[in-house]
């Protein structure tokens, strides 16, 4: 899969993407990634108006792409399309907001006590669905006060390796503890850390069909990150879809742009998420292997954007190297949420429906808990089952210190 | 036996000019077609509707004829016709003095031009190679030959004019000087069929010469054989000439959703059994990498060969294919042969078809005693879609299906929405390259339609199915159970037609040697079985 | 032991890949598979044809091999039926019949039976499948091969998919986690087969449930139930995908899905690494051997069009030696540029490559 060329030549039609795709396996009249895509492409390039609606069902999961034996990048050739698509106001004004929740989360945390009450009261939510179709069933997480800084200056001296770590909006907004836990543990690995100053990755944006948002934020991104990694740092991610985005080179929305294109490609080389990171460190003999024993049955959950960097199952391995974890790989599919994708009323059900195999399998696996790195699919599996979904850091961590979870 | 003015022997561009021309003349005619529409050079060429720009230097007569023929085929023919300009290349190892004589010879033509300077150009038309030091702009434009056909080929009909396809004329009944009719042969079924007629027009194309045997008279054509590619992209939005003396390969045409390079040039001993080399195929594409250097990574989708049918003048030493005159000749067999009744074209290109078309009826007309002139300039070959129908259109079917049925259809679209409305589920894609419905397909198959599809190929040439990537592996099998469907085939004739109509698609595939093609091929392949007919499906029949 | 050391990696999930894969397992090796995407045999119905099978090198060779694939299909949950010996028919896309030697167990029993009587039944609104078109091409082919046996044509409607065009492959997914719609199409598909002693119906009964789940549809319909091939997406080979991939995973092979091999470090004959193209930066898996099955691209990765192969099956230069002494190759390379429809061959190699890649060194045991 190779998000720098469109490769529409490559595909022979197999509809093997059709087979991958998860709305196409629940919802009866969704034309499925192989139309949306390539064969509308065609059209597309000859001028012909192909805009539909369904363009809008397309979870940006990327599985269409994994799957595709052919290298054909399906799942771009709709985000581009999507991003041209007309919407009704109602929803226009939704998908503004969700596509920045780097903004969002900045107005919501100056008062974030006002903020969480507000966005949890009946009435509010009554309107926000009336009004902005957002799914009235969906609880909004929780925002903090941000507090999410570098360490201080004398932690990062030494001859340890310093990495820079891009926080993502849920970390910085919602849970900056889990930002903190991620520090904790990379220093713990002997890394030295630095956050950085950055801003969205811009995943929502794309998602939303915000094209020039996304654009505009990677930019800002690149400009916060390349002094960093020219002076040999690598990037380390904790969220998926952060990570995805940066190891694209920001979705290729920087290709044209003759000053960012390069340094984009840069930092996506650069990229590594944390569980990549510490089994490299692990393959080096370097993993601080001081566990408390402990008694713990997971189940883990591979998010569909850790799926698309192509690393394998890093966390599921590191996770199983703590003494008395037992933990099972539940590879159930996705979880149906896809970022903002679940909170949006018309796409709920569907939503749901896609996680139903993941709940369900679950649900047969009676874990104490379910280890996953995306943000929203830990949301989505709270939301479906009565399981409580954790960050791989935060097992790993507390193993550490053999505190109970 | 069935009655009739005039016979049109040939069912390309020029004979359903003929036919149209003819019938609003008043004048009653039938055209045999041996294959479908447009079998020879019609259906075989780039579709290239040209402002006249490639004849500007060496023949300005035809030049002037393509100006005016351009206009007005775009006049009358909208929707035939993607008006998508053309531009005329300067190449760095092309004569600059040419160039310069072609701005002139273009002013004299009266072809609307100005110059672009390479940056210019690639502005336009960003995959152009960055060593392109500058070109001319026209209005050449792309055709739907099939279309064009059809078109024209309908408006006849609606005007009392016949035709019959997979209709070979094997005879020509020729008594006391004069043509008295013809007979033919109803291919399909053997059937022989006999019609008397006062005048016979030869537009035979590439088979002017063996059907004017028939009639005891020498017309002397000259074949010559042109290779082209069908590329899966549209790597231009435009027509792209090269500015220099006509060679071979120097024109990409884009045509729909793909693009047509080419072409090449060799003389052939006659009109069938083409077959194209892959020393001729990698010249041509090297060719068109140096206009468009990203066509290196370009999917060849097919490859086809066309005969054109030049006349040359009976002489030593008759030139090679290129030098001979694009213009055409009407040979009136009355007074060069002492044949009354019997006229042959040859010679001409697709654009000005509709000219050709004027000049034999004029003459024909004047033959038969009747005063007429030439109104084809003037009446559309199709009305207009009107808005209601439009709404409806868009109302029942995604965009760009409404978007492509409309192109198609015309007013006829409302039958097919008909259809669709008594019965939804006709609303599926049976084509979903080229956004075919299962409605249309019946109506195409349908008896009730002006022209109707006898096998998969000739639904092909209507509705463009099996004419995108897929080459008809998934969408010429659905063409075949409609076909079975609707009563057109029995189980075993539908499985024979759609052998036929896959070897024909492999065959167009079989000298592409790299690329996603032959992966796309082998899969056919693959499917319904390579080795040998496929009816007998992987060689259990007879025992074996 | 590094995440990405391994005794073997396979490079390729066509039959031969994921033959060589499973046949490492079972030689106790710790396995990778990395591939693009499933192997071109998902387009065909997964039956293994008699012609094939005959081409197919000698037969204590071939037995073995195919032998192993049956059983690795068993434990797969996806079951065979037939011989190796072959020569039995099974319906084609065309109506006709073509001379299989194994096939999935509900395409086998499409085999036509003399003096049954079955009955062909579509769905409506399937426009990929006409019952009708089969049943009489079926019967016009029967007659002329001498079967005895008759086709009829039947057509069942499912209330859910009114007016709403239908696929095997949405019918599929549908059936694998949907009781309801079972038991609809159980209850619709019981009445169309009054009279028959069997019925087939276009392949789509589910993707990924269990043959247990199967087999109990089966029972409560009360009748002998076979599928038919159709077009793409074939529901047979992506079923059969689907569950090796499954099956590999529940034996411990570290799966790479989704992202080609770009390079193979060759380093003094020997293959030191293997290069997939994830995303950012390339991702490195280290064999002590390498099975080379990754079809058209394997020869693409070894800068050579056309290769010959050493008794062990590795490649070999154009001088004549091995390109890496612990670089095997399977399916489309070893045989030489044939790529598609050999599927015979794509079990064979991939079984001997793999039994070779994995004797070459030591091995021990898996996790």
């Amino acid at each position: 899969m190779r998000p720098d060329d469109f490769a529409i030549d490559n595909c022979l039609k197999c509809a093997v993407c059709n087979d991958a795709c998860p709305v196409f396996g629940v919802h009866p009249r969704y034309p499925g990634p192989k139309h949306l895509g390539p064969e509308l492409e065609r059209l597309r390039r000859e001028g012909v108006a192909t805009d539909t609606e369904w363009l809008e069902y397309c979870l940006g999961c990327h599985r269409c792409d994994l799957a595709c034996p052919h290298q054909v990048s399906v799942s771009e050739m709709i985000a581009r399309a999507k991003a041209k698509h007309r919407k009704p106001l109602a929803r226009s004004l939704r998908d503004w907001w969700f596509a920045r929740p780097g903004l969002l989360g900045m107005l919501a945390t100056i008062l974030p006590a006002l903020s969480n009450f507000a966005l949890s009261m009946r009435p509010a939510r009554f309107l926000m669905s009336r009004l902005m179709r957002i799914a009235p069933r969906r609880k909004f997480p929780a925002y903090t006060r941000p507090n999410l800084h570098s360490p201080a200056k004398e932690t990062t001296s030494g001859d340890r390796m310093r990495v820079v770590f891009f926080p993502g909006c849920f970390i910085r907004f919602n849970r900056p503890e889990l930002g903190r836990k991620v520090i904790d543990l990379l220093e713990r690995n002997g890394f030295a850390v630095e956050v950085a100053r950055t801003d969205c990755c811009g995943v929502p944006a794309t998602a939303n069909g915000d094209e020039a948002k996304a654009r505009s934020l990677a930019r800002a991104n690149v400009r916060s990150l390349i002094d960093h990694v020219n002076a040999g740092m690598r990037v380390v991610t904790a969220c998926s879809s952060c990570g995805f985005m940066l190891k694209t080179g920001f979705g290729g929305l920087l290709d044209d742009d003759k000053e960012f294109a390069d340094a984009a490609r840069q930092i996506g080389a650069s990229t590594l998420d944390i569980g990549e990171l510490l089994m490299a460190q692990s393959d080096a003999g370097k993993l601080n292997t001081t566990f408390q024993p402990t008694n713990l049955r997971l189940a883990y959950h591979a998010p569909c954007h850790q799926k698309a960097q192509g690393i394998g199952r890093p966390w599921y391995h590191l996770l199983g190297k703590i003494p008395g974890v037992a933990i099972e790989d539940i590879d159930a599919g996705c979880c149906g949420m896809s970022g903002t994708y679940g909170f949006k009323q018309e796409k709920y059900n569907v939503s749901m429906a896609i996680g139903q195999q993941l709940f369900d399998r679950i649900s047969a696996s009676q874990p104490q808990m379910v280890a996953t790195e995306c943000a929203t699919c830990q949301m989505q599996i709270e939301h479906g089952t009565t399981f409580k979904a954790i960050h791989p850091v935060e097992v790993m961590l507390q193993a550490y210190d053999g505190r109970p979870l | 036996m069935g009655s009739t003015q005039v016979v049109i022997i040939g069912g390309g561009a020029t004979g359903a000019g003929i036919l149209w021309d003819l019938s609003l003349r008043g004048i009653s005619a039938t055209l045999l077609e041996q294959g479908d529409i447009a079998n020879g050079a019609s259906g075989r060429c780039h579709g290239l509707l040209h402002s006249g720009g490639r004849y500007v230097v060496k023949d300005p007569e035809t030049a002037r004829d393509c100006v005016a023929e351009n206009r007005i085929v775009k006049t009358i023919a909208p929707h035939c016709v993607d008006d998508a300009g053309g531009l005329f290349l300067l190449c760095p190892h092309d004569d600059p003095a040419f160039f310069e004589q072609w701005w002139r010879a273009a002013g004299d033509a009266g072809i609307r031009s100005r110059w672009l300077s390479g940056e210019e150009a690639r502005e336009l038309e960003p995959s152009l190679a960055t060593d392109i030091l500058g070109a001319f702009t026209c209005p050449d434009a792309h055709v739907d030959v099939f279309r064009l056909v059809l078109a024209n080929m309908q408006a006849a009909v609606a005007r009392g004019g016949q035709f019959h396809t997979y209709s070979k004329v094997n005879s020509i009944h020729v008594a006391s000087g004069r043509v008295r009719g013809v007979r033919y042969c109803d291919t399909r079924t053997g059937e022989e069929h006999e019609i008397s007629c006062e005048m016979v027009i030869n537009a035979a194309g590439g088979w002017a010469e063996s059907v004017a045997a028939l009639a005891g008279v020498e017309v002397p054509i000259h074949c010559d054989k042109g290779t082209l590619l069908v590329l899966n992209d549209r790597p231009s939005s435009r027509v792209i000439n090269r500015c220099r003396k006509a060679g071979d390969g120097d024109i990409l045409v884009p045509a729909g959703p793909v693009s047509v390079l080419g072409t090449s040039s060799m003389p052939v001993p006659g009109p069938e059994g083409l077959t194209a080399s892959s020393r001729e195929i990698d010249a041509l594409m090297q060719l068109g990498i140096e206009l468009i250097p990203g066509l290196v990574n370009a999917r060849i989708l097919r490859i086809f060969c066309g005969v054109r049918s030049l006349y040359n003048l009976k002489q030593e030493g008759g030139a090679a294919g290129r030098e001979i005159s694009r213009g055409f000749a009407v040979f009136d067999h009355e007074t060069l042969d002492g044949v009354g009744g019997f006229v042959s074209i040859v010679g001409g290109k697709l654009t000005t078809y509709r000219l050709m078309a004027a000049h034999v009826c004029d003459c024909v007309s004047k033959k038969l005693g009747i005063d007429s002139e030439c109104t084809t300039a003037k009446v559309l070959l199709r009305p207009a879609i009107d808005r209601k129908t439009h709404r409806r259109a868009i109302q029942m079917l995604p965009q760009p299906v409404a978007e492509r049925i409309e192109r198609r259809l015309g007013p006829e679209v409302d039958r097919v929405l008909d259809s669709i409305e008594a019965q939804p589920e006709l609303a599926e894609l049976v084509c979903e390259c080229e956004l075919v419905t299962r409605a249309e397909l019946e109506y195409v198959l349908g008896k009730s339609t002006p022209l109707p599809a006898h096998t998969i190929g000739d639904v092909g040439r209507r509705t463009r199915l099996g004419f995108g990537p897929c080459q008809g592996t998934f969408c010429g099998y659905r063409a075949m159970l409609a076909g079975f469907q609707t009563h057109h085939w029995s189980a075993s004739q539908a499985a024979a037609e759609f052998s036929s109509f896959l070897h024909e698609r492999w065959k167009g595939q079989a000298f592409i040697h790299q690329g996603q093609q032959v992966e796309q091929l082998s899969l056919s392949h693959d499917l319904y079985g390579a080795d040998g007919p496929i009816c007998a499906d992987s060689g259990e029949e007879d025992g074996k | 032991m590094e995440s990405n050391r391994y005794d073997v990696v396979v490079v390729g999930a066509g039959l031969s890949g994921l033959t060589a894969a499973g046949t490492a397992v079972r030689e106790n090796q710790r396995v990778a598979l990395v591939a693009n995407g499933p192997g071109s045999f998902v387009l065909g119905s997964g039956c293994l044809e008699t012609q094939d099978m005959l081409r197919s090198g000698t037969a204590p060779e071939r037995n073995e091999a195919i032998a192993f694939f049956c059983e690795m299909a068993r434990l797969a949950d996806c079951p065979f039926d037939g011989d190796i010996a072959g020569g039995r028919y099974l319906p084609t896309i065309l109506g006709g019949f073509k001379s299989v030697a194994l096939a999935p167990r509900l395409l086998w029993n499409a085999e036509p039976r003399d003096g049954a009587s079955t009955a062909i039944v579509g769905i409506r609104g399937l426009s990929d499948f006409d019952e009708n078109f089969m049943a009489e091409r079926m019967n016009e082919r029967a007659r002329t091969i001498g079967f005895a046996c008759t086709y009829a044509a039947r057509q069942i409607s499912l209330a859910s998919d009114c007016g709403i065009p239908v696929t095997t492959l949405r019918i599929a997914k549908r059936f694998d986690c949907d009781p309801e719609f079972r038991s609809e199409l159980r209850d619709a598909l019981r009445l169309a087969a009054q009279g028959f002693e069997r019925i087939l119906v276009p392949s789509m009964l589910g993707l990924h449930c269990s043959e247990t789940l199967i087999a109990q549809f089966e029972r409560e319909l009360g009748c002998a139930l076979g599928e038919m091939p159709t077009l793409p997406p074939s529901i047979p080979g992506l079923r059969l995908s689907h569950r090796l991939w499954r099956y590999l995973h529940r034996m411990g092979v570290e799966l790479f899905q989704g992202f080609p091999v770009q390079k193979l470090e060759i380093h003094e004959g020997s293959c030191t690494g293997v290069h997939v193209a994830s995303l950012g930066h390339p991702l490195i898996l280290r064999g002590e051997s390498v099975v080379l099955a990754a079809g058209r691209h394997s020869a693409d990765l070894l800068g050579e069009a056309c290769v010959e192969l050493d008794p062990q099956m590795r490649p070999l230069t154009p001088g004549g030696s091995a390109m890496a002494w612990n670089l095997f190759a399977a399916g489309a390379l070893a045989h030489n540029g044939a790529c598609n429809g050999e599927d015979a061959m794509e079990i064979l190699t991939g079984y001997w490559a793999a039994k070779f890649a994995a004797a070459a060194r030591g091995s021990y045991a898996a996790r």
